[in-house]
């Protein structure tokens, strides 16, 4: 059972980091990003590219990976501001969900059904922890998705900027009135969760399928997790992510494996039966 | 002039939101590679006789994408065509992708026969034709000669296959495994297919009461949908259970990525794999990782059971194949080989029933498979034979390799052109 939950910390970290930006994205634009993995999986995807056509050693492909993470977050953004910015959060919402079905379509015609060699970002020896293996890239993933949610939570309280972002997501005509560059601040915040889930897949990568619709759909585990912190709560988000996996991970080698992928829609269904049970109830008083 | 901006302004911005919808679309299209190409994919060049049109379905995206068999099936028919077709007709040829959805396999099945108006069906590799079209290939006298990966592929008078398939290729990797690699605790971890887990079961169950010992070394079977879930935590547990040997039923990218956790995790292993993860590409991705003793000393190597010959085999059938693939820059693997061997079998059996029968129908060109003579394809462990029963038990054999050095060869216990093959056929697959 340890090495199961153990080897949970490897799809935990990359959901702990996907919740951390669609939680940051739902309160500061008032969007669930569905298309936020698939974001991360094209710019991955750049790496492989890189290396194959331009020859680049890992360290370069990989900031270049980055780099179309954060480029394919501003493109996006800039959609969103210049025809979204006054929708509702369920048009932005429904609006990721062509953005995904574009990337997966691109995505889909890079990664064609062959083996990749994907650039590792941390290709060291795994942790042995209790006899078990854990890749460190994914220790760090885990680490750096709480001190990405706390740094987050703490910036947005105490900096100017943060001020100026949390203005911006109660109020984003009255702020843009008091002269903030609300237009400005959302395409960074596109192109800062285009680099985080850049970084997140990354880190997976080498170890996981090379298909590009799994990688894509990586964000429904992170909603589950998303959700566990009330789309509000960073830091829950980014554990509840860690507990997905885990739970994920215990799941997949038990006697009902078979039934691993509804792990997130449990999670979801609990969450949201628990959230509302207070109005169910106030409803049937 | 402000009254001429605004209009133009809500022109460029309704042609800016087109044009991105347009790209989305168009993208969007383009994931559904062949379905587009159904109807465009084509390789004849004329002549002066009607074409043989035939098609193929096969599943080319999604979790378990068998995408190089169109090409391997188009080279076959290019160099056909090039040689002035089959008696004097050209092939052409059409081909989609089910995705691996019964409601997509259905449609296409239709479209080609009833609208395109095909003869027959070559190289179909689906996870879902066979269960979908059995009526309605047999209902339309519409032969199939394809790669069989699922149970009913191999029990339609109509559907012929040319690979041993993951069932006669389970029993001849645990023949290889226990005859050769002798390990003692396997743990073995199948796709999550509801269609094949009862019969693989069942054949389990057979195979260990004609070996008496094997069943106590089957330390773990777990079922797990590899292509969409991470393998860590299967490679860990397999880890945390002492197993010494990895069997797995997949395709070579999610080969490689458990190979690659089992690296991760500090999992000491052999791996044995089914034909469909043999391609040529795994060495190079694997690099030193794919050689033996790279997992630790219990690791004898990373096996496949390859259905047809080694593309580096000495056979010429194989040599023109593989030099056809190389001028036509086709990726020579497991799939490619499928589309290649079941566009040979179907022209074979043409050129020889021609002179009796009328292989511009549908009729015609079942009838000139069901009485070919079994075909020598080089490829396979069992002469090819469409034959006139209710099913094919196809090629019932697979030549074990090994990466070594960065390339597949032989495995030990094995020659090249010999295969592991099962003694008689398989018991059949229960009602329950």
């Amino acid at each position: 059972m340890v090495a199961e939950i153990l080897a949970g910390l490897v799809p935990g970290g990359v959901y702990a980091a996907l919740a951390v930006c669609i939680v940051l994205m739902y309160q500061m634009l008032g969007v669930v990003n569905l298309a936020l993995s698939a974001m991360g999986a094209l710019a991955a995807c750049m790496s492989l590219l890189s290396v194959r056509w331009l020859g680049l050693s890992p360290g370069p492909s990989t900031v270049l990976a980055v780099l179309c993470g954060a480029l394919i977050g501003v493109i996006l953004g800039l959609l969103m501001v210049r025809y979204f910015l006054e929708a509702s959060v369920e048009l932005r919402t429904t609006v990721t969900i062509a953005m995904l079905v574009g990337l997966i379509a691109v995505g889909d015609r890079i990664l064609n059904g062959a083996t990749y060699n994907f650039p590792n970002l941390f290709s060291g020896p795994s942790v042995e922890i209790f006899g078990t293996g854990v890749p460190i890239g994914s220790l760090i993933e885990v680490v750096v998705a709480i001190l990405l949610a706390v740094g987050v939570q703490v910036f947005l309280r105490t900096t100017h900027l943060g001020a100026q972002l949390r203005a911006m997501s109660e109020r984003p005509i009255t702020a843009g009135l008091l002269g903030i560059r609300v237009r400005t601040l959302t395409v960074a915040v596109w192109a800062f969760a285009g680099v985080i889930a850049t970084i997140a897949v990354m880190v997976v990568l080498p170890t996981s399928t090379t298909s590009f619709p799994p990688l894509a759909y990586l964000v429904v585990y992170a909603l589950g997790a998303a959700l566990l912190g009330l789309m509000r709560n960073m830091v829950v988000a980014a554990v509840g992510g860690v507990l997905i996996g885990m739970l994920e991970s215990i799941v997949q080698p038990s006697g009902i494996g078979r039934y691993t992928d509804a792990v997130p829609f449990v999670v979801i269904v609990f969450v949201m039966v628990w959230w509302r049970r207070r109005d169910v109830w106030s409803e049937a008083r | 002039m402000s009254l001429f901006t605004r209009p133009r302004r809500t022109i460029m911005r309704s042609l800016a939101v087109t044009g991105a919808a347009a790209v989305v679309l168009a993208a969007a299209a383009c994931a559904s590679s062949s379905s587009s190409g159904a109807s465009g994919g084509s390789s004849s060049s004329g002549g002066s006789n009607a074409p043989i049109k035939v098609a193929q379905i096969s599943t080319l995206s999604g979790g378990y994408p068998f995408g190089d068999v169109v090409p391997g099936t188009q080279a076959y028919f290019k160099l056909i065509n090039s040689e002035g077709g089959v008696d004097g007709h050209q092939i052409q040829f059409l081909y989609g992708d089910d995705k691996g959805t019964a409601s997509q396999a259905g449609e296409l099945a239709r479209l080609y026969v009833l609208q395109d108006h095909v003869v027959g069906m070559v190289g179909n590799t689906s996870l879902a034709d066979c269960n979908t079209n059995a009526n309605f290939y047999s209902a339309n006298s519409i032969a199939v000669v394809g790669g069989a990966p699922e149970p009913a592929c191999f029990t339609q008078a109509n559907w012929d296959p040319v690979n041993a398939g993951p069932y006669y290729g389970k029993v001849v990797q645990w023949q290889y495994t226990f005859d050769v690699l002798k390990p003692t605790h396997v743990c073995e971890i199948e796709q999550n297919d509801p269609t094949s887990i009862p019969y693989y079961n069942q054949l389990r169950s057979w195979f260990e009461s004609q070996n008496p010992g094997v069943a106590a070394k089957f330390t773990e079977i777990t079922y797990t949908n590899d292509a969409t879930q991470n393998p860590t935590p299967a490679v860990a547990h397999a880890k945390a259970l002492g197993c010494d040997l990895v069997e797995l039923s997949t395709v070579a990218p999610n080969m490689v990525a458990f190979i690659k956790a089992a690296k991760s995790v500090g999992l000491d292993a052999t791996f044995i794999t089914l034909g469909s993860a043999y391609d040529t590409s795994v060495p190079g991705t694997l690099g030193s990782l794919g050689d033996p003793g790279a997992l630790g000393p219990n690791d004898k190597g990373v096996f496949v059971g390859a259905e047809l010959a080694a593309v580096n085999s000495a056979n010429p059938q194989v040599q023109l194949m593989a030099k056809t693939f190389k001028a036509d820059g086709v990726q020579a693997d497991f799939w490619s080989e499928i589309g290649w061997v079941s566009a040979a079998t179907f022209v074979d059996a043409l050129k020889e029933g021609a002179s009796h029968y009328d292989i511009t129908t549908a009729k015609g060109v079942l009838q000139a498979l069901q009485n070919m003579t079994p075909y020598n394809s080089g490829f396979a462990a069992t002469n090819l034979d469409f034959g006139s029963g209710s099913s094919h038990p196809g090629n019932r054999g697979s030549q074990m390799l090994m990466i070594k050095n960065g390339t597949w060869v032989v495995a030990p216990g094995q020659n090249d052109g010999s295969f592991e093959t099962v003694d008689g056929t398989l018991p059949a697959a229960s009602s329950s």
